[in-house]
Order: C-alpha cells, then structure tokens, then sequence
C-alpha cells in the first residue's frame, strides 16, 4: 500500500464525522468560507479548507494505484529452465499461495532435471550419450513430449527439430563466454552431410522406448521442453486451487483466471527497440503465449546477426525474413513448438502450418517491421516506451 | 461539456472560491497553505523517482538469498557465481550486475533496476538480484507500483 492510498482511505473518515451528531457537517462549514463570517464560523472554513486541501493535493500525488494487499497479487521468482521463472499469483492468502508455488517451481525443477541436456544425470543425456541404434527405455513423460515433438516436426516438414543438440553445440550458444564468429563452414556442412544420411529420431511409444539412429541428431528439447514445464506448473497451481496466476520462463507464459475483475496485461517485446513494448495483449481464462525472437541469443560477425533459432535445413540461423513469432495457443507445450516453427518456416509457410491448429493464434514480425496478425490474435498496438528498464 | 462552457463556468466558480480563500484565511494561513502544497508535491515527485522508498536488493545464488544490500548507499559488493565473481552494485536506489555483459545476462532487466520486484540475473553464473521495498509501504513480492504490465511476452 503506497502513502497516497493511505490518506486517501484517510480521506473518507472526517466526511463520516461531518455527518455525525454534534460535529460540523461540511455544508456549513464550506458556507462558513467568505468575508463577514464570526471567529467561529471562520475557524471552521479554513478547518475544512485545509482538510479538503490536504485530501485532495494528497490524491493528486504519486501514482495513486488500486489499493492492493499481500492476499491480491504476488510474484515468485527463481532462475531455473536456463531463464528467469516467475510465478504470479492473485487473490490468494500468502501461506496459501506460497506452498502452492514452491510445488509448482518443484514440478518445473523436476522435468528441468529430467529434460536438460546440459546436466549429465538427466534422463535425456542417457539417451544422448548412449550409442547409436540402440533402443532404450525411457519414462512415459518423456516419450509422450517427444511423440508431440515429432508430430510437429512431420507437419512443419522439418523446421521444427528437436534433435539438434549436436547443431546447437558446435554453435555454442549455450556456451559461456557466448561465441563471437559462427562455426567453419566445412564443419557445418560436415554436419549437413550426416544428417541427410539418416533419420535421427525412433520412438516406440507403446513400449516406452526410444532409439537415436544418427551421430548428426541428439535430443534437445529447448523449444518445446520449456512450454512443457510451463503447462506442468500451471497444472499443478491448478491442483492446488490457485485460479489466476500466470507462470512466465523468460517471457514465454501461460496464464489462467484473471486479475480480479481485469484481465491480465501482457507486454509483448519490441524485437528492434530495447526495453520496447509492441503490442499488449488483455487475456483471461486459460492461454497460452510464446515467442521466438532473433534477438535473445545473437551475436554480430562481419555485420550479420547470427541467432540461436537454427534451421535444420542448412544448420545456419534460420534467415526466413521473420524477427518474431508469438503464438497465443490452448498449451505451452504446442505454443512453443510453433513459435520456433513459423520463425523458420517465414511467414507464408508458417501461415500454412498454423491452419493444422485451431486455437492457435500467431503475430509474426518480419524484417522491416512488418506485422502480420491472424484474426484470433489478442493485442492491440502499443506506444512504444520503455519497460523502466535504465542502463 | 464543450471546452468554452466549460471555462465560462469555472472561471467565475474560481474566483469566487479564491475570494472565500482571501475572506477565511490570514496571510499567515495563505503562506502555510502554500508552503504545504509545495511540500506535498515535492514527496510526491520524490516518491515516483524512488519506488522502493527505503528499499534493498536480494542477491540470490541458485535461488537462495546470500546477501541483502540497502539501495540509500553507493557501495558494491562481489558475489562467487558459477562463473566467477560477479560484481553488484547499488546507487542511489538501484542496482545491478556488472562484469557480465554475456547474451545470456538475462536478458531483460541487465542494467539498472530501480523498482520493487524487478529483477537482473546472470543465468549462466546463477546469480540473481530482486529489488524489494521497505515492508512498510510495499510488501515483498508484491508487484511493484506503476507496473504496466503484469508480463512480458518475449
């Protein structure tokens, strides 16, 4: 609660008062201010003059915000899935909503420890360090994420991918320090050549096995394990009895119920313009919404900008013309899967994949700044301005 | 209300108002009236500039809190990450990371953060600042005032 919130409240008491027995009510008092008035009378108008006056140069100060208490919003944040996590709640007590989401930052740290790439104890390093060809058992949730991520592979005809660990890695995005020149084009083409000989990815879903086939392919599920977590967690707060809340990993966010009578206010990123706001997005209910950009991951060499999207295609950063994709979708999981896929795929193509997916709502900018909507798409533009962020 | 009925009806209203001042107070009243007014704006624009008014930074490391720094000081500090040390330093009313100028210095609140709840973080040295207001006007966690957004799509 800010100060002005406090007089203001304040404000309300001596009009009660006024309207009491045996006190001045305000009328009289206002009536009281003007020239040939008693002692009495005139203590009386400028005690309520300067009472009003207060009130009101008081309400006129700072932002004045909704009166807000520890049980209407929260916000949890941790680093986790490689990104900053934060979880937002709404009208919730506090010991309620806190065991609901430490459950939930639990589930996330759980499939994190299960699905990433980068931890060696992981159920996907096993599969990744295993020999080629050979069938492997692996966990239910893991091999239902990759019949999905497969399934989307096959309807974007290959642009989306979730089996390029070895592609990203001799990129080194994930690497620190970041890389400051791309790769040798013999050992990009040494990759491309490897992966045109084979499939890379087998699963037997009803045996609950998987079988990586090619040296070119190991599993990275960093655009669809992400959205994965998010839909977990959000399950889990549901599970719990929180109703609104929006779990957000580094920008990609789902979000349910609403912020009281309001929806939720969401910033969608401007890809050119630091600390800029392109369209706001009002949501409530149950969505989803993700967004792959050119500009989290990137480095410049030579004057072009190299990004971490990857195309399969060529193993070089995806050059489809598109800077940004959002897609407003059902789940987090499909919604990420998508983004990455449009991004690649470049508008036209990405239109088309799109269609494969009702309730999936995509905004896709490209260089130049041209924006293309599809009808079902939450946001309206937005003034560009910064976010506060200063440097 | 057309903007010309509207001046034609305020403008006499003011006056008389003005006048009602003149008759109920003393010059005495008149220059404390003004000298409040002035004061009261004055700790109203001082508190949009600082929101989180006898704030702190949490540095965290892997999600648990290793140091809390008040903002009212320039000083800094520096904090064993994955990666190295990692300087944090406050100044009046913000803070932020230094030495890491890395793509994956999440990414987006890298320079300084000045209002409750926001957050810069070096995701690949685990190390993570949240800026929080003094208990009395702002809860933890709570967002922070003026916030336009509830989050940012990116």
């Amino acid at each position: 609660m800010s100060v002005a919130d406090g007089l203001v409240r304040d404000g309300s008491v001596p009009g009660d008062r006024a309207s009491s027995p045996g006190s001045a009510p305000i009328p009289r008092g206002l009536r009281g201010l003007g020239s040939g008035m008693g002692k009495k009378e005139r203590w009386n108008g400028r005690f309520w003059f300067l009472t009003m006056l207060a009130i009101g140069l008081a309400g006129g100060c700072g932002d004045a915000p909704a009166p807000k208490g520890p049980s209407e919003g929260h916000k949890s944040i941790r680093l986790a899935l490689g990104t900053v996590v934060t979880i937002s709640t709404w009208g919730l007590e506090p010991t309620r909503e806190e065991a609901a989401v430490e459950r939930a930052f639990a589930e996330i740290e759980r499939i994190e420890a299960m699905m990433s790439p980068n931890r060696s104890e992981s159920e996907l390093s096993r599969i990744n360090d295993a020999p080629r060809g050979q069938w492997l058992q692996a966990s239910p949730e893991l091999v239902d994420l990759l019949g999905r991520a497969l399934e989307i592979q096959r309807l974007s005809g290959g642009a989306f991918h979730p089996g390029l660990l070895p592609l990203v890695r001799l990129w080194g995005f994930s690497r620190e320090p970041a890389p400051r020149e791309p790769p040798s084009p013999e050992s990009i083409d040494r990759w491309r050549r490897l992966a045109d000989s084979g499939d890379g990815i087998l699963i037997d879903a009803a045996a609950g096995r998987v079988q990586l086939t090619n040296a070119a392919f190991g599993l990275d599920l960093g655009a669809i394990a992400k959205g994965y977590a998010i839909d977990q967690a959000v399950a889990v707060l549901r599970r719990e009895g929180v109703d609104n809340a929006i779990v957000s990993g580094g920008g990609d966010l789902r979000l349910i119920g609403a912020k009281g009578r309001e929806p939720w206010v969401i910033g969608l990123r401007h890809p050119r313009e630091e600390g800029g706001v392109i369209r706001v997005s009002r949501l409530s209910g149950d969505r989803a919404m993700m967004t792959s950009g050119d500009y989290e991951r990137f480095f410049m060499h030579a004057g072009v900008r190299f990004h971490h999207i990857l195309d399969p295609a060529t193993g070089y950063p995806s050059v489809s013309g598109v800077i940004s994709v959002s897609v407003q979708a059902t789940d987090s999981t499909l919604g990420d899967a998508l983004s990455t896929a449009i991004f690649v795929l470049g508008r036209e193509r990405g239109i088309r994949l799109l269609e494969h997916f009702p309730g999936c709502e995509a905004l896709i900018i490209e260089e130049g700044m041209k924006i293309w909507q599809s009808a079902g798409f939450v946001a309206a533009p937005h003034l560009t301005e910064s976010i506060g962020v200063t440097d | 209300m057309r903007p010309g009925r509207f001046l034609r009806e305020t403008i006499p209203l003011a006056g008389a108002a003005f006048r009602s001042l003149r008759g109920a107070t003393t010059p005495w009243d008149r220059w404390l009236i003004g000298v409040s007014a002035i004061g009261i704006v004055l700790l109203g624009y001082q508190q949009r500039l600082t929101a989180t008014p006898g704030g702190e930074v949490v540095v965290l490391r892997d999600n648990r809190a290793v140091r809390v720094l008040p903002l009212d000081r320039e000083a800094w500090v520096e904090v064993e990450g994955k990666l190295g040390r990692v300087k944090v330093e406050t100044r009046r009313g913000g803070a932020r990371l230094l030495e890491y100028r890395s793509p994956r210095l999440i990414g987006t609140r890298t320079g300084w953060i000045t209002r409750t709840g926001q957050v810069a973080a070096c995701v690949p040295c685990g190390i993570m600042l949240v800026l929080r207001g003094s208990p009395a006007v702002s809860g933890e966690g709570i967002s922070p005032p003026g916030e336009r957004f509830d989050a940012l799509a990116e």
